[in-house]
């Protein structure tokens, strides 16, 4: 079909277009971090196959190109039609703090790739935990973004859940870092450990910061 | 066109930019300020809707505003205008909260005043009570429409840019039906004061009949419109950015809480509607936009706990409904005198008043204590506030029986003389009406009653029905057949 036949009128001009962006946008975030929580399980499984890290280390990257694209769109597009004046610059953020969960998710990966840090059996468990918490907060978080443009009354909820998961996540950290600590581990090995475990737990707490901003947002979005 | 008229005119328009300036601001400053439309959409759409508004529905609050005082001489008009045009302004530069349509009422006090002319003191009291009535209103409705909108927007769970697109889309239209009334409700404080002396005969355009009231209007509304192309961008930014930091919604709400309000109090359509289904209805009355605006923005501050709420800006409001019309008389007054006495124009016609025979014979009919107004008989007045005072000299004579007097004994001595009518005139009256006319060829009538009653006595169709809302329409019909005929005839 041609480019001025899909130009049809729409009481609602353009923006179907950017909300199906937006709703684009958080499913590559969501996606991303499943991904991520594939790698680390995946690590932990086979950590002497490298080329598996690597194909999925390389579908996260290529996901958070997609999603940086869809961002930029998105911004120009609010730009330029001076759309939701009133919270153009709340949206922007929020959209903008999303994007940001992205780097730590593809720092860990790259490291871990790269770094190849040996993660003894009996922490295996306290690790995947600690990732699917994470990766739960982000989840949350992506549900209560989503109720933002739509249900505000229920971005609370969401907003709640992530924070309620961030201290999960805490305490699983902090268990697994004792527990590290209190092994027979050489320290270079300990203190590599605790990279990981605080760049895992770095996704939570970034998660529930933007859990935070997203309520007050919504209060301010309230009619 | 006579020169002198548009002159004469020029402070009515001046008035009318003004508005436009100032008023567009209510309907269109939040929308504007916020960027949520574009100022030259809301500059278009605000002035085809003004004109609409001031020429198709204008005639309701004018007709009251005539009421309370018929200016009868262009130059008094235009002194009128022109001191509520300065008291608009002085106030507004002092920083105080002024409305174009408490100025105007207080000038036409004053032209009251100065010309001995009467001011009725119940049209007085329904039109300051209005004002009140307005900002009231305003918030009960905004109220209202705020939660049902949110619960609409609830069940609904748009998406935030549908919402943004709808919102936009909803803020135009609702500034068109702010435009509309205020066109409505306004062009009486702009031209009504003309409306007694309009130098406009009516016109025939492409099939339309424009009447010369009509003709007024539509040029108090261009100088609306004018005004809202030319000055009212800086006041919408103003209003949108400090005044009301609302959300678009709110804003929405606000806008048609306003133009509602203003439209009740416009509409003779609504009135008769409203009045046919056994429901109250309101005064059609001009009220001030901008406390429109205050009251509904008060309304939804009230709904949301109350706490956010600026109680001095409504005290201040307040003050206003004194303060304005007191110092618009107080001008008037005084520019009355130097227009009269300085520049030698006439600023009013006289009016006589007699108490004669046929007025007492009338008032005995109406069981009235006739013996008490013996005193006055045959005494000629030269105004309305001379044979006041005489009444006032006399015991135990209620406000209501000498508001009666006052009726009966203004002097307007006509000559019925067929050949008088001209062919326009004669169409506009139906067959029978103008049979009753022949039959009363020739006769001469010292007061406007005795032609009007005679006529009546001859004619179902030049009868007056009863003074209730749902005769209004069939009233005024006849009242203003009777203007044309009592125009010719004087």
């Amino acid at each position: 079909m041609s480019k001025s036949a899909n130009r049809r009128f729409s009481p609602l001009g353009g923006t179907r277009k950017v909300q199906n962006d937006i709703d684009l946008f958080f499913d590559k975030v969501g996606d991303a971090t499943t991904l991520f929580v594939q790698l680390v399980k995946q690590y932990l499984d086979e950590p002497d196959s490298p080329e598996r890290i690597k194909n999925i280390l390389d579908q996260i990257v290529d996901i958070e190109k997609k999603a940086d694209e869809l961002r930029r769109g998105i911004e120009s597009y609010l730009y330029e039609k001076t759309l939701i004046p009133d919270l153009r610059s709340d949206v922007l953020a929020l959209i903008e703090e999303i994007d940001s969960l992205l780097s730590p998710q593809i720092a860990v990966s790259y490291a871990l790739y790269i770094e190849q840090p040996d993660i003894p059996k009996e922490f295996h468990r306290g690790f995947v935990s600690l990732i699917e918490t994470a990766a739960l907060c982000v989840d949350h978080l992506l549900k209560g973004a989503r109720a933002f443009f739509r249900d505000t009354a229920s971005v609370r909820d969401h907003a709640h859940k992530v924070v309620f998961e961030e201290s999960q996540a805490d305490n699983l950290c902090t268990e697994l870092k004792t527990q590290i600590f209190s092994s027979d581990l050489d320290k270079v090995e300990k203190i590599h450990l605790r990279y990981f475990l605080e760049r895992i737990d770095l996704l939570a707490n970034c998660a529930e910061d933007i859990a935070d901003a997203l309520t007050i947002y919504a209060i301010k979005r309230m009619f | 066109m006579d020169v002198t008229v548009l002159v004469f005119l020029s402070s009515g328009l001046f008035l009318g930019w003004s508005l436009g300036a100032n008023d567009a601001a209510n309907i269109f400053g939040t929308a504007v300020g916020s960027r949520m439309v574009k100022f030259t959409t809301a500059a278009i759409v605000g002035s085809i809707f003004v004109v609409l508004g001031a020429t198709i529905s204008g005639g309701g609050a004018a007709h009251t505003l005539g009421k309370l005082g018929a200016v009868n001489a262009m130059g008094g008009a235009f002194t009128a205008a022109f001191a509520a045009a300065l008291t608009v302004y002085w106030m507004t530069k002092a920083k105080l909260p002024v409305s174009t349509s408490q100025a105007i009422v207080g000038a036409i006090v004053g032209w009251n005043l100065f010309a001995g002319a009467r001011t009725e003191l119940n049209t007085l009291t329904t039109i300051m009570l209005t004002w009140v009535l307005c900002p009231v209103l305003a918030a009960i409705t905004a109220a209202v429409l705020f939660k049902v909108t949110s619960r609409l927007l609830h069940w609904a769970q748009w998406h935030l840019l549908t919402l943004d697109t709808i919102t936009r889309n909803a803020l135009i239209v609702a500034g068109a039906f702010g435009a509309y009334s205020l066109g409505a409700n306004n062009i009486a404080n702009v031209m009504g004061v003309f409306v007694p002396s309009s130098p406009f005969a009516d016109i025939e355009f492409v099939g339309i009949t424009l009447t010369g009231v009509q003709q007024l209007f539509l040029l108090g509304a261009i100088a609306i419109a004018v005004g809202i192309f030319t000055y009212s961008k800086r006041v919408m930014m103003t209003v949108g950015r400090s005044l009301m930091p609302l959300t678009p919604v709110a804003a929405w709400v606000v806008v048609m809480s306003h133009s509602l309000v203003l439209f009740l109090f416009a509409s003779e359509g609504l009135e008769y509607l409203l009045a046919s289904n056994g429901l109250p209805t309101v005064p059609l009355v001009p009220v001030s936009s901008s406390q429109a605006v205050v009251g509904a923005v008060i309304g939804i501050g009230l709904l949301k706990g109350g706490t956010q709420i600026n109680w001095t800006v409504a005290g201040r409001i307040a003050s206003g409904w004194i303060i304005t019309p007191i110092i618009a008389t107080a001008v008037c007054v005084l520019a009355l005198f130097f227009v009269q006495n300085l520049f030698l124009q006439t600023v009013s016609k006289p009016i006589e008043y007699e108490v004669g025979t046929s007025v007492i014979e009338r008032l005995h009919e109406e069981k009235f204590p006739v013996q008490r107004l013996q005193q006055l008989e045959g005494e000629l007045f030269s105004s309305a506030a001379e044979l006041s005072r005489r009444l006032n000299e006399i015991n135990n004579l209620t406000s209501e029986q000498k508001e009666r007097v006052l009726d009966l004994a203004r002097v307007l001595i006509l000559h019925v003389e067929i050949d008088r009518l001209n062919a326009d005139l004669s169409s506009a009256l139906s067959p029978t009406q103008l049979s009753a006319l022949n039959k009363l060829d020739g006769q001469e009538f010292e007061y406007q009653w005795q032609l009007e009653e005679s006529l009546a006595r001859l004619e179902p169709e030049w009868r007056l029905l009863e003074d209730i809302t749902l005769n209004k329409h069939h009233n005024k019909e006849i009242q203003s057949r009777l203007a044309l005929i009592e125009e010719a005839f004087k």
